[in-house]
């Protein structure tokens, strides 16, 4: 599972977050842990909150982190 | 903004005696109007961590510790009434003992998704290649669906499927789903879970 807390200021085309993530197979055999932290620039005239932008930009894909491990 | 104006000639109006007087007793008040946001729109993500990972093999536990590097971008392009393209690519960079051994992840998907309302459904495809030991090429193609619930809550789920290349009979599943709670329009506290099963392998993983 994953976590973030992120924060645009107002008015500007910036956002900072913090982002951890958690994965592991059913036995605990295979553990990741991930902590992160970076920032977002926006590109929609400084005209949406977050909340309206991500709703206009709505979807993500990000490959599982066992896939780094494919073919090892 | 016209509320405010409206008020400040409310308040004027009783001092003025006669409407001679009038044009020195208005306020002058500056409107900001927020001009409408582009019709495409879509942002940079840059970020720096850490990773670790603890691993158990027949010569024991295995450890490692990285550091992280992303760079995403992702913009989206309106077209043909509800409907819209979605195109979200990225690199991942992770850095290990030696520069031969770093591990890289790269490629894009682009999703088709139409807004109907508090909802938004879509299906997405595309490709990622991975260099680490054994360079994989994996191709994912999934649908997804997002939902507002009330005015602070979003709720979403993904399910794809991926055959990747250069690891045998590795395609698998991976199903997702994700809550973003922003208690103010600027800000976000978001939460995801996932599982995977691979198809042909018996392994299977849940991610907590």
């Amino acid at each position: 599972m994953s976590g973030i807390a992120e924060h645009r200021f107002s008015g500007t085309p910036v956002s900072l977050f913090v982002k951890a993530s958690y994965d592991a197979n059913f036995d605990q055999s295979y553990e990741v842990v991930t902590v992160a932290g970076g920032l977002r620039v926006f590109f929609d005239g400084n005209a949406l909150s977050l909340q309206e932008h991500d709703r206009q930009v709505p979807f993500e894909y990000w490959l599982p982190a066992f896939a780094n491990n494919l073919g090892l | 903004m016209y509320k405010l104006v409206a008020a400040s000639i409310l308040v004027v109006l009783p001092l003025s005696a006669n409407a001679a007087d009038l044009s020195d007793s208005f306020v002058f008040v500056e409107e900001s109007i927020t001009p409408p946001a582009p019709y495409v729109v879509g942002h940079l993500e840059l970020s720096a961590g850490w990773w670790h990972r603890e691993q158990e093999e027949f010569a024991g536990t295995v450890t490692e510790d990285r550091l992280l590097l992303e760079g995403y971008g992702r913009v989206n392009l309106p077209f043909a009434g509800n409907w819209n393209l979605e195109l979200d690519t990225g690199v991942t960079y992770g850095f290990r003992d030696s520069p031969q051994d770093d591990q890289v992840h790269a490629g894009g998907v682009a999703h088709l998704w139409a807004g109907l309302g508090d909802v938004r459904l879509g299906a997405f495809g595309g490709g990622y290649y991975l260099w680490n030991a054994s360079d994989v090429s994996l191709w994912v193609a999934g649908g997804e669906a997002e939902v507002d619930i009330g005015n602070n809550l979003t709720v979403g789920f993904q399910g794809s499927y991926s055959d990747p290349d250069g690891c045998g009979s590795c395609e698998f599943v991976y199903l997702t789903g994700w809550m973003d709670f922003y208690p103010m329009p600027n800000t976000k506290l978001g939460l995801q879970g996932g599982w995977y099963d691979f198809i042909n392998f018996d392994i299977s993983a849940l991610e907590f």
